[in-house]
């Protein structure tokens, strides 16, 4: 069993400390602590009610954090705005309806465009968007309702990309949609990752997953309980335990076992 | 009254139904709350505007004024000060809170309506010179026309404003899904603010309008807000302008169906309406439902 090494001295883009986050009294995640590096691709995995989706909400500003430290591109961001997150770098794309059903296509992307840097900024993420999906760009004055499922994910991204972020939070991407349109996606996030943009990625389609990444944090109850590189990961047949037991054999080797486990989820 | 007569002041009532249900329903449908409060507002600026210029001599554009602003303040005061509260709730108690808030502040406007500006029950003024043109041998009182006209440009500002404007975007991305709108980085309290002004602003100068043509009293927001209720559930996810026809046709069949059967029964004629028709969409659904055929199986 090796522990995680203490954080590097070198500052990483996001760096969360001992984060403790919940609903009403129940506590949903605690003591997580996790970063990503510039450029850089994680992955979270966990069973359902695991508390990915809560850790990602709380990074962005959305869920209050408790306890702990939040620290983004050499910043504080506990509790931040998301206005605030935005102007900084960072994006995040919901699990599900991430588009504004009602408003056209070209009106979702101006919804986003109002948020970005500058008009030069946008100009240039519109262009690129124009680029990498031009099917969207096809159906800008329809309501984004009538789009295919994968199609409303590409517009969701691109309305993300128009605010050039460094750090993109995506909540299980691949939700309700079709194989086909899940090699498509990840494509395409494989390309903004080759661009210079570091995800953290929380999913349950792990191969996939362990495409896009390159490390990966296993929670379990609202606990980290692993990590490790996805290359490692990648050599296994089979998953089922990082979502489903928390015991974790690769190969006869050992998953990086973080300090505490899965504990008691009280406030 | 000629039929002519009805018909003009049926568009009449009408269109200001229609201008007086898209502030309603823009605040229903962006923000979720459903401002019972919204017709005391309407009737707080027109009290306040008459009883100013009858009882202390205001002028009549410094009773407008006075009456539009405290109207507008009030509205976005409730939101500010009042339902914000009932926010950090759960949604399901945050709909019950505002609902019962709203008809707590309906209580109070009102009695303090009566209470203090109890001078008498009605108040006028005369912000529209009464001449009457004339239409071959129809005759329209000029404050009709402006009220329509006030009515419809109001509308129509609003329908512009909601859909070409990034601020009135953002009203309906919050509307569509406000936790989406969070994480685009949308100040959804700053647009609830927004849709409360604009909301507020349209009830404000109904009320004074509406004392200028008849006469304001402290109740008079009761019935209006009946009628805003019906136009918005009649359009559902209509925008202003479905809203402002809707008023506009309710006016018309309010107004020749009060000629015909009397105006007593206008407000009955209103709510009949409503119930027939909340009775009967499950059963419009039922018979929808039933029309589509199962695929047969071989």
């Amino acid at each position: 069993m090796t522990v995680t090494e203490p954080a590097a001295a070198t500052p990483h883009l996001l760096s969360v400390d001992g984060l403790c986050a919940g609903y009403g009294k129940v506590t949903a995640i605690d003591d997580i602590n996790i970063h990503v590096d510039a450029g850089e691709g994680v992955g979270i995995v966990g069973h359902n009610g695991a508390g990915k989706s809560t850790l990602l909400s709380a990074i962005f500003g959305t869920q209050q954090i408790w306890r702990g430290n939040l620290v983004f591109d050499g910043k504080r961001a506990n509790n931040a705005q998301c206005s605030e997150n935005i102007g900084r770098g960072m994006a995040f794309l919901l699990a599900d309806r991430y588009v504004f059903g009602s408003l056209t296509v070209l009106e979702n992307l101006d919804i986003a465009r109002s948020n970005a840097a500058s008009g030069e900024i946008a100009d240039r993420a519109m262009a690129k968007s124009r680029e990498l999906f031009p099917r969207i760009w096809e159906r800008r004055t329809q309501r984004a309702d009538t789009l295919s499922g994968g199609e409303r994910r590409m517009l969701g991204i691109a309305m993300v990309m128009m605010w050039e972020p460094r750090l993109l939070l995506l909540d299980e991407p691949s939700v309700g949609l079709a194989p086909a349109l899940v090699e498509r996606l990840f494509g395409t996030l494989s390309q903004l990752r080759e661009a210079g943009l570091a995800m953290l990625c929380v999913e349950q389609n792990i191969p996939a997953l362990l495409r896009l990444v390159d490390r990966v944090y296993i929670i379990r109850t609202g606990r980290l309980v692993g990590e490790e590189k996805a290359s490692t990961l990648a050599k296994r047949r089979e998953y089922w335990d990082l979502v489903l037991c928390g015991r974790f054999s690769t190969e006869g080797r050992p998953l990086h076992v973080v300090v505490g486990g899965p504990g008691k989820r009280s406030h | 009254m000629s039929w002519s007569a009805v018909l003009v002041s049926g568009l009449t009532s009408g269109s200001m139904y229609g201008l007086f249900a898209t502030g309603f329903g823009l605040i229903f449908s962006v923000t979720g709350r459903f401002h019972y409060a919204y017709g005391a507002y309407f009737a707080l600026a027109g009290v306040l505007a008459g009883w100013g210029n009858q009882y202390e001599g205001w002028n009549v554009w410094v009773a407008t004024a006075i009456g539009v602003i405290v109207g507008f303040a009030a509205g976005v005061l409730t939101e500010v000060l009042v339902y914000r509260s009932f926010d950090k709730r759960s949604s399901a108690f945050s709909l019950l809170g505002v609902f019962i808030a709203s008809l707590g502040i309906v209580i109070a406007v009102e009695a303090a309506m009566q209470l203090w500006l109890a001078a008498a029950p009605t108040y006028t003024m005369e912000l529209v010179p009464y001449t009457v043109w004339h239409l071959g041998s129809v005759g329209i009182p000029e404050v009709d026309v402006v009220v329509a006209g006030v009515s419809w440009i109001g509308i129509i500002v609003l329908s512009l404003f909601v859909g070409h404007t990034t601020t009135g975007r953002k009203m309906r991305a919050v509307a569509a899904n406000r936790y989406l709108a969070t994480t685009f980085g949308i100040n959804v309290n700053r647009i609830f603010v927004i849709t409360f002004a604009l909301g507020s602003l349209a009830a404000a100068i109904l009320g004074v309008l509406y004392t200028s043509q008849y006469a304001a009293s402290s109740t008079m927001g009761d019935n209006a807000i009946v009628f805003a209720f019906v136009i918005v559930f009649l359009a559902r996810s209509g925008g202003p302008l479905m809203w402002g026809l809707i008023g506009l046709i309710l006016g018309v069949g309010v107004s020749l169906g009060g000629q015909v059967i009397g105006q007593v029964w206008e407000q009955p004629l209103v709510f009949g309406v409503l119930f027939v028709l909340i009775v009967s969409l499950p059963f419009v659904q039922w018979f929808r439902e039933t029309r589509v055929r199962p695929a047969r199986v071989l």
